[in-house]
């Protein structure tokens, strides 16, 4: 669902909350077959050893939902929500299945002018950066 | 830093169009209400921390990841397509 926006620059500037200095990020297939898979890997330009396992959150949560406002609209030059692609990052955990989800803080990125920023969902959101990798939804089950 | 001593009901004005008052004071909490145009985003502090430091928990080096998909091929299975 990201391939359109594999192995181009996107502009983050520094709004990964903790990572001010990084701008700039690629997002590349997590393996050859990448092109259905619900991951992909988000990594900094600028510092190599810096990236982020990143999921399409409606994959797991087909009823997550969020409301990008004005300001984030405005930040990522978006002018309609089509042009926007929700990212969650991933947390790594061991075994795989026990990996967390970040659906309070979703990455957003215009597909279209490839900006991109960290926004944070209200306080009265059910969603915490830890949420678990939930069974996908079957196909037909939507 | 600047430090104002307010009372309830009292508020204070940060440049144009933020006012914050002190709508509430019980024991050692402080209840705030802020006005503020919608681009002004406000937060608690410690979320941004949570976020911040959940951010950095989830750093994945290209070789970490890398490992992951060797070690683990049922990993591997699942980052290819988790409905299989």
């Amino acid at each position: 669902m990201f391939r359109h926006l594999y192995d181009k620059p996107i502009a983050m500037r520094g709004a990964i909350l903790g990572f001010p200095e990084l701008n700039e990020f690629v997002l590349t297939p997590v393996d050859d077959s990448g092109l259905t898979s619900p991951f992909a890997y988000l990594q900094s330009l600028e510092e190599e050893a810096i990236g982020f396992l990143v999921a399409n959150p409606f994959h797991f949560y087909s009823d997550y939902e969020l409301e990008i406002g004005e300001q984030e609209k405005r930040d990522i030059e978006a002018s309609s929500p089509e042009e926007v692609i929700v990212l969650a990052i991933v947390k790594i955990g061991d075994p795989f299945e026990t990996s967390t989800l970040n659906l309070m803080a979703p990455l957003i990125i215009n597909a279209d002018k490839l900006i991109g920023r960290q926004m944070v969902l209200p306080p009265d959101t059910p969603y915490t950066t830890r949420m678990a990798l939930r069974s996908p939804v079957k196909e037909g089950e939507r | 830093m600047l430090v104002l001593a307010r009372k309830r009901g009292q508020s204070i004005v940060i440049g144009d169009g933020i006012e914050i008052f002190i709508v509430g004071i019980e024991g050692d909490q402080v209840k705030l209400g802020v006005n503020a145009p919608a681009q002004i985003k406000v937060y608690r502090k410690e979320v941004l921390e949570a976020i911040r430091e959940s951010n950095q928990d989830a750093v994945t080096s290209p070789g970490a990841l890398q490992k992951l998909k060797n070690m683990n091929s049922a990993s591997l299975d699942q980052l290819r397509n988790p409905n299989s």
